[in-house]
C-alpha cells in the first residue's frame, strides 16, 4: 500500500501538498490508478471498443453474408450516410422524432410545473397522497407500462375505452387506437408523459420549496399579480433545475424506444411510428442491414451529443457548486 | 395566517379594526380556494394512480369480471386464481430466474468496480482525476441503444449471444457509469475532517477506511445498489436483442412475448405484471428511508 510519506518526485509533490486545502488529500502515486483501472478496462470493453466498432461498421457493407457467412464487409466509406440524408425515409423519422419529443417534453414539463404548484396549494394529507401517487407510479417498471395500457385501451374490455365513451369523447367503446397514426401516438405520449410526470413533479417541487417565501411576499405587497410573481420570482429561483429537467426530459424522450416498439404491434401501418430509435433497429435487425443501421445511429448519437453537451456542462457547474459549498 | 387573524386582537393599532373584515372574506375565499386545490389535488392523484390500481385490482378478478361490458370497479370476488394461471406459464419462473441471475450479478460487479473507482475519485489526488470526473458524467449520456449494432454483432462473434455473460457485459455499460457517479457523490459526502482526525488517532488509511467512510457511506451504498438493480431489471432493448434462445430470456421480454400469444389472457398478465413489479416497487420504497436515514440522520454530528 502507497502511503501518504510516499517518495514522490521531491519538488512538485511537496507543492501539491496541501493539508488543509480543498483538493482530496495529498498525492497518492499509483495506487488511484489500480482502483480505477478495473473500471477503464470495463469501459473500454463494454464502451470504447463498440463505439470504434460502430463507426466501422457504420462505413461497411454487412449484412446477413457478414455475420454468419463469415464473409469480409465491403468498405464503402461515407456512402451510406450520403444514402440516409438524402433519403426521405430519414427526414420523415426525424420530424416524427422532434415532434414526438417537443409534445411529449412540453407535456411532462408543463403539467409538471403546474403539478408543483398544486402540491404547494393542497392540505397536509392531500400532498402526502399526491406524492405516494407519484412515487409509486414512478417505481412501477416502464416495460409494465404497456402491458397496463394496452389493458386501458382494449377494445373490447378497456376501461379507458369505456370512460371516454361514457363522457362523450370517444365515438364507440370499440376505438382502435392505433387504427390512425395520430391517436396511436396519443396513446404513446400518454404513455411516456405519464411515466416521466413524478420525477419532474418532485423536482420540481423540490426546487419550488426552495424559492424565499420572503421573496415572492413582496412581489405580491408590490402588486405584482400570480404570472408576475412566478416570471420574475419563482422562475428566475427554480431555473437551474427546469433547465436539467427539461434536458433530461429530452433525451429520455427521444431515447423512448420500447413504448413504441411494443404498441406500434396492434395496429397497421406500422411505418407511421418509425423514430430514428426504431428505423436504425428495424433497418440493422429486420432487415439485417447491419451497415447502413449502424450508420443511422451514430448520425442519432451525434444529434443526441450535442444536446447532452449542454446537460453535462448543467451536471458539472451544478456539481462544482455543490463542492464549493 | 393564524398569525394574521390573531393581530386585530393582540395590537392596539387603530387601523387594524376597521380592516379585519376584509381580512376576514380574504381568508374564508382562502379556505374556499384551498378546497378547490384539494379537490384538484385528490384528483390528480387517482388518475395519477388509476393504471397501476388497475392493474392490481385486475390481477384478483374473476376472469368473466374481466370481460364485463361495464367494468368492474372493484375485484369482488377476490380470487388469486389468475396468479396461479400465471406462474404456470412456461418460462415465467425460469425468465425470473435468468433476470435474477444477470441483474444480481450486474449490481455486484458494479458495485465492487463502482466502489474502487469512486473510492480513488472522491479521496485521492491524482493527475487526471479531473479528466477522469469529466469522462463518467460524459459517458452517462452516450445513448447505449446506440451501441446495440456493434454489442450484438461483437458478442455473436464471441459466441456469448444468449448467455447471461454477455448480457451481463452489456447492461455492465450504463450500470457502472452511474454506480461509479453516484457513489463517489456518497463517498465525498463523508466528511474529510473524520477520516484525517481518525488517522491522526492513529488509524492507517485502511482502518479509517472501514471504520468511518464505509459505515457513513453505507446508505448511500445501499442506495447505489438497488438503482442498479432497478436500472438492470426494467432493461427490455438489450435482453430482446442479445437474447433469443426462449429459455434464457429475462422476464421483461417474457412479458411481451406473453402479450403477443393469440388471446391474451388480461387476469394472467395483470398478475404476471403485479409480480414483475413488486420487488422494484419493494426496493423503491427500502431506499425512500434508507437515503433519507442515511442523508438526515446525526450519524455525521454523533
Amino acid at each position: 500500500m502507497t502511503t501518504t510519506s510516499a517518495p514522490l518526485p521531491p519538488a512538485p509533490a511537496a507543492t501539491s501538498r496541501r493539508r488543509g486545502g480543498r483538493g482530496p488529500g495529498p498525492r497518492s502515486g499509483f495506487t488511484p490508478w489500480l482502483m480505477v483501472a478495473p473500471l477503464l478496462l470495463v469501459l473500454a470493453v463494454v464502451l470504447a471498443v463498440p463505439l470504434v466498432r460502430l463507426l466501422i461498421v457504420s462505413m461497411q457493407k454487412y449484412g446477413l453474408d457478414q455475420l454468419i457467412g463469415g464473409r469480409t464487409a465491403t468498405f464503402v466509406g461515407l456512402q451510406q450516410y450520403g444514402d440516409i440524408l438524402t433519403s426521405e425515409d430519414f427526414w420523415a423519422a426525424l420530424s416524427r422524432t422532434v415532434q414526438f419529443v417537443v409534445v411529449a417534453v412540453g407535456l411532462t414539463v408543463g403539467l409538471g410545473l403546474a403539478l408543483a404548484h398544486l402540491l404547494a396549494k393542497v392540505a397536509r394529507p392531500v400532498r402526502t397522497f399526491l406524492m405516494l401517487s407519484m412515487v409509486t407510479v414512478w417505481a412501477m417498471p416502464p416495460i409494465i407500462a404497456m402491458p397496463i395500457w394496452r389493458w386501458l385501451i382494449d377494445q373490447r374490455f378497456g376501461v379507458l375505452n369505456y370512460v371516454l365513451f361514457k363522457v362523450g369523447v370517444l365515438p364507440t367503446r370499440t376505438f382502435n387506437w392505433f387504427k390512425e397514426p395520430l391517436t396511436g401516438w396519443m396513446v404513446i405520449t400518454a404513455i411516456v408523459v405519464w411515466g416521466a410526470l413524478p420525477f419532474v413533479v418532485i423536482s420540481l417541487h423540490a426546487a419550488l420549496t426552495g424559492v424565499s417565501k420572503d421573496h415572492v411576499e413582496a412581489a405580491r405587497l408590490d402588486g405584482a399579480g400570480a404570472w408576475r410573481v412566478f416570471r420574475f420570482v419563482t422562475l428566475p429561483a427554480i431555473r437551474p433545475t427546469l433547465m436539467i429537467v427539461i434536458t433530461l426530459s429530452i433525451i429520455w424522450d427521444y431515447r423512448v424506444f420500447a413504448q413504441i416498439w411494443l404498441l406500434r404491434d396492434i395496429g397497421a401501418n406500422k411505418d407511421s411510428y418509425y423514430t430514428i430509435g426504431i428505423w436504425s433497429y428495424v433497418e440493422s435487425f429486420s432487415n439485417k442491414n447491419f451497415g447502413y443501421g449502424a450508420a443511422i445511429a451514430l448520425i442519432s448519437v451525434l444529434l443526441l451529443g450535442v444536446l447532452s453537451a449542454v446537460a453535462v456542462r448543467n451536471v458539472l457547474r451544478s456539481s462544482d457548486e455543490e463542492s464549493r459549498s | 395566517m393564524t398569525l394574521l387573524e390573531d393581530r386585530p386582537v393582540t395590537t392596539q393599532s387603530p387601523i387594524s379594526v376597521p380592516r379585519s373584515p376584509v381580512r376576514r372574506r380574504r381568508h374564508t375565499r382562502r379556505i374556499l380556494a384551498g378546497s378547490g386545490w384539494n379537490l384538484l389535488g385528490v384528483l390528480v392523484g387517482l388518475v395519477m394512480i388509476f393504471p397501476v390500481y388497475w392493474m392490481v385490482t385486475s390481477s384478483f378478478k374473476l376472469g368473466v369480471n374481466l370481460r364485463r361490458v361495464d367494468p368492474q370497479w372493484f375485484p369482488a370476488p377476490f380470487t388469486t386464481d389468475s396468479y396461479r394461471r400465471a406462474l404456470e406459464q412456461p418460462r415465467f419462473l425460469g425468465s425470473l430466474l435468468n433476470s435474477l441471475v444477470v441483474v444480481g450479478s450486474t449490481a455486484l460487479i458494479a458495485l465492487v468496480i463502482g466502489f474502487l473507482a469512486a473510492l480513488a475519485l472522491a479521496r485521492m489526488n491524482f493527475t487526471g482525476r479531473k479528466a477522469l470526473v469529466i469522462l463518467v458524467i460524459t459517458i452517462q449520456m452516450v445513448p447505449i441503444e446506440g451501441l446495440i449494432i456493434p454489442m450484438y454483432l461483437m458478442l455473436n462473434k464471441a459466441h456469448l449471444t444468449d448467455k447471461s455473460i454477455g448480457l451481463i457485459l452489456a447492461y455492465l455499460s450504463f450500470v457502472l457509469p452511474f454506480t461509479v457517479w453516484m457513489l463517489r457523490g456518497f463517498i465525498a459526502a463523508v466528511p474529510k475532517d473524520l477520516e484525517e482526525a481518525a488517522m491522526v488517532d492513529g488509524c492507517t488509511r485502511g482502518q479509517a477506511f472501514r471504520r468511518i467512510i464505509l459505515p457513513l457511506a453505507a446508505p448511500g451504498l445501499v442506495a447505489t445498489t438497488v438503482f442498479a438493480v432497478i436500472q438492470a431489471w426494467n432493461e427490455y432493448l438489450f435482453a430482446y436483442v442479445l437474447i433469443k434462445q426462449n429459455t434464457n430470456q429475462t422476464i421483461t421480454v417474457w412479458l411481451d412475448t406473453f402479450i403477443t400469444t393469440k388471446g391474451v389472457d388480461w387476469g394472467a398478465l395483470m398478475a404476471a405484471s403485479t409480480l414483475v413489479a413488486l420487488p422494484i416497487v419493494v426496493l423503491f420504497a427500502i431506499i425512500q428511508r434508507k437515503v433519507a436515514t442515511g442523508l438526515t440522520a446525526g450519524a455525521v454530528k454523533g
